[in-house]
């Protein structure tokens, strides 16, 4: 059985956990907490990744986990990168400084982006529509990084299952010689 | 890499884009005048509507001919390109001269001019010929503009942003019917965000250590299969 991974990453409250939830449609979520590196949030709470798995029919998982993307969590991620199929990043357009959020994603992430795949799903945009998709696109580009950039609700399956579906055409797209002959 | 240039559909979204990065090369000139014409070009850069750069290329955006000298290729040479390429000529006397030629001796508001013009036209004529080995670069994630509403852009760039791609691949990668391609590259072309690589395809770098290779086969189907993608 092997086991394969999607990184869902963001800010608090950009929706990392309903992502991955929406995902799984019901099925547990699981919270670890590395004993080795216990982190409190602002409200005392101990600091976790959230995941949950799904099974293949070859019994092979795929595992979703929600991480946070601050560089000081960089010890809960590296290790999770090194085998990842992908990363998805979660912007609260309703927070202060969208783009700078995004910034710091594509930097800690750097690595993982340039060698896997990456798609970035922009929250609360309705709400709060600037900045604009265009903004995130010249954000991106700042950092070299030409990805989808789409306006997300992470409580609709749909549109998660979309951020999924682009991320997967971007391993495919990569062709055989990246991909060892998947598909 | 060389930037090739067929461009936007008649129909494609236009919007406000950075100066294009264009080519220009000279046939039948004399030393002095081709020097004196580089580098007004040189002089002129910031003030065009493209930036552009004199290349050893006949397949160039844009040839400069003296007089009448043909614009076929010499023996030897490549052939220039078909399809959208644009032609200044440059004549010797006001006499007789073209309406639409540059006259020596050469002036730089013409030059200006000039240039702005086949640039206009590389950027409003749809491609005619892109030959089947060209590739497509995204240079950036389009405008939500350009993107539209229509899921199989939104496709297309996602394949497109992972490498550069010819559009026969394109349409294959994407599902897409080949004329979607062809209009979805003219428009992100003429707008400023894709380029046209004319060059072969050079091997790509191995993947790094412990990720890609060891995606086995039929994976990415299966994680489809299971979401119901």
């Amino acid at each position: 059985m092997n086991e394969y991974r999607i990184l869902f990453t963001g800010t608090m409250d950009a929706g990392k956990t309903t992502a991955v939830s929406t995902l799984l449609e019901n099925a547990p979520i699981t919270t670890e907490v590395r004993a080795d590196h216990v982190l409190l949030d602002p409200t005392g709470a101990p600091i976790g990744m959230d995941y949950g798995d799904l099974a293949l029919d070859n019994g092979d998982r795929l595992r979703l986990y929600g991480i946070p993307g601050q560089r000081r969590f960089d010890f809960m991620w590296k290790s999770l990168a090194e085998t990842a199929l992908g990363l998805v990043i979660l912007v609260d357009n309703s927070r202060p400084d969208p783009l700078a959020d995004l910034s710091i994603y594509l930097e800690n992430f750097e690595g993982l982006i340039r060698d896997t795949a990456c798609v970035i799903g922009i929250g609360r945009m309705q709400q709060h529509p600037q900045p604009d998709l265009d903004a995130f696109s010249d954000r991106m580009q700042d950092h070299g990084v030409v990805c989808p950039v789409l306006p997300t609700d992470v409580r609709d399956r749909q549109d998660v299952l979309t951020l999924v579906d682009l991320l997967l055409m971007q391993l495919e797209s990569r062709g055989p010689a990246r991909l060892a002959g998947a598909n | 890499m060389t930037p090739d240039t067929p461009s936007a559909a008649p129909s494609s979204p236009s919007i406000p884009a950075a100066p294009l990065e264009r080519t220009f090369a000279l046939r039948g000139l004399g030393l002095r005048d081709a020097t004196v014409f580089k580098s007004m070009v040189k002089l002129l850069a910031g003030k065009t509507r493209d930036r552009w750069t004199c290349v050893d290329n006949p397949q160039a955006d844009l040839l400069v001919v003296f007089g009448n000298e043909p614009v076929q290729a010499a023996a030897g040479q490549a052939a220039p390109r078909p399809g959208t390429q644009q032609v200044i000529r440059v004549e010797a006397a006001e006499r007789g001269a073209r309406a639409d030629a540059l006259v020596l001796p050469l002036r730089a508001e013409e030059v200006c001019a000039q240039l702005d013009r086949a640039g206009e036209r590389l950027a409003a004529t749809p491609p005619r010929s892109v030959p089947v080995t060209c590739r497509l670069q995204l240079t950036r994630w389009p405008s939500a503009l350009l993107l539209g509403a229509d899921p199989q852009y939104l496709r297309l760039a996602t394949v497109l942003g992972t490498r550069p791609t010819t559009m026969d691949e394109l349409a294959e990668k994407a599902g897409c019917p080949r004329s979607v391609c062809d209009a979805f590259a003219a428009t992100m072309h003429g707008n400023g965000v894709g380029r046209w690589l004319i060059e072969p395809k050079i091997a790509e770098p191995a993947p790094a250590a412990g990720r890609l290779e060891d995606v086995p086969a039929g994976l990415l189907s299966r994680i489809r299969s299971r979401l119901s993608l």
